[in-house]
């Protein structure tokens, strides 16, 4: 759930280039357990997930929305319209991982309002570990 | 790399994965993740939303559409390293919804120019509507 205490996210707030979110999440063996539990479909995970590996977008769907409604409270009704997440390395239990979340467009089209968030995760050595796009109708 | 990928053997199609969405899987993976919108959790909010009903989260569907593409590698952790993913979502997915994602490769070129295999992937609804659809770009390592 998003946080009722910290500031609201809105549309006119958000500029092209803002910095949403620079925090660092560490990703634990429970955390991945947790992780992988939300997303089976009750057959067999891959083996790369059996051998400490996180599921590969573990790092854009677990750890962005995380603090994304953790650092905003971000109102409902939105539209995940499109996601684009590129990988660079795996992660594995015991990563931290640096994520930037930042505005990259916004833009009115047919009379609603969208916006593209761009993340970039990296780990303890500034390695890039993912990037990825979320564009989202904005709600109104 | 060109030599290697002479000897390679690229499927035409990945393994689908078929499995029904829950509400209970919509309402974990907003426990886990934090997308808790009342649209996915909330049925008696999104009743009266246009939507009628919960739908599942357009996250979850994209993390169960990348399981499916590295559960049918030999080498996950290449796609893992160099793998890209990019889709649109069309339609919602409801709880009660048998899904299928699918994988197809979008050239049949058994030795291709690059270092990565593009395959078309969608993820199809009950009624064989594709509620999700895109691409994705395997690196050639991963089929080794």
């Amino acid at each position: 759930m998003s946080n009722p205490e910290a500031p609201d996210l809105t549309f006119d707030g958000m500029a092209v280039g803002d910095v949403l979110v620079d925090s660092t999440v560490t990703v634990t063996v429970e955390s991945i357990a947790e992780f992988r539990r939300s997303i089976s479909t009750d057959v067999e995970a891959s083996d790369a997930s059996d051998e400490g590996y996180a599921p590969p977008t573990m790092a854009a769907m677990w750890t962005v929305p995380r603090v994304m409604f953790r650092e905003w409270n971000v109102p409902v009704g939105g539209i995940h319209a499109r996601q684009r997440w590129q990988c660079a390395r795996p992660i594995r239990a015991g990563s931290a991982l640096r994520i930037r979340i930042s505005l990259k467009e916004k833009y009115v089209r047919k009379d609603r309002p969208w916006v593209v968030f761009e993340s970039r995760l990296s780990d303890s050595d500034s390695a890039e570990v993912a990037c990825g796009e979320m564009t989202v109708v904005w709600p109104v | 790399m060109a030599g290697m990928t002479a000897e390679l053997q690229i499927p035409s199609e990945l393994p689908p994965l078929s499995w029904t969405l829950t509400q209970e899987q919509i309402n974990a993976y907003a426990e886990v993740a934090g997308a808790s919108d009342p649209i996915h959790v909330d049925p008696e909010f999104a009743r009266e939303t246009p939507l009628g009903g919960t739908i599942g989260q357009g996250f979850l569907l994209f993390a169960v559409m990348a399981e499916q593409i590295t559960r049918g590698l030999n080498h996950p952790e290449t796609w893992m390293s160099d793998g890209v993913l990019d889709v649109r979502f069309r339609a919602p997915a409801r709880p009660g919804d048998r899904l299928t994602m699918r994988a197809v490769r979008t050239v049949e070129d058994p030795t291709p120019e690059g270092d990565a295999a593009t395959y078309e992937v969608w993820c199809e609804g009950p009624d064989g509507q594709r509620l999700i659809d895109g691409t994705t770009d395997i690196p050639l390592g991963a089929f080794d």
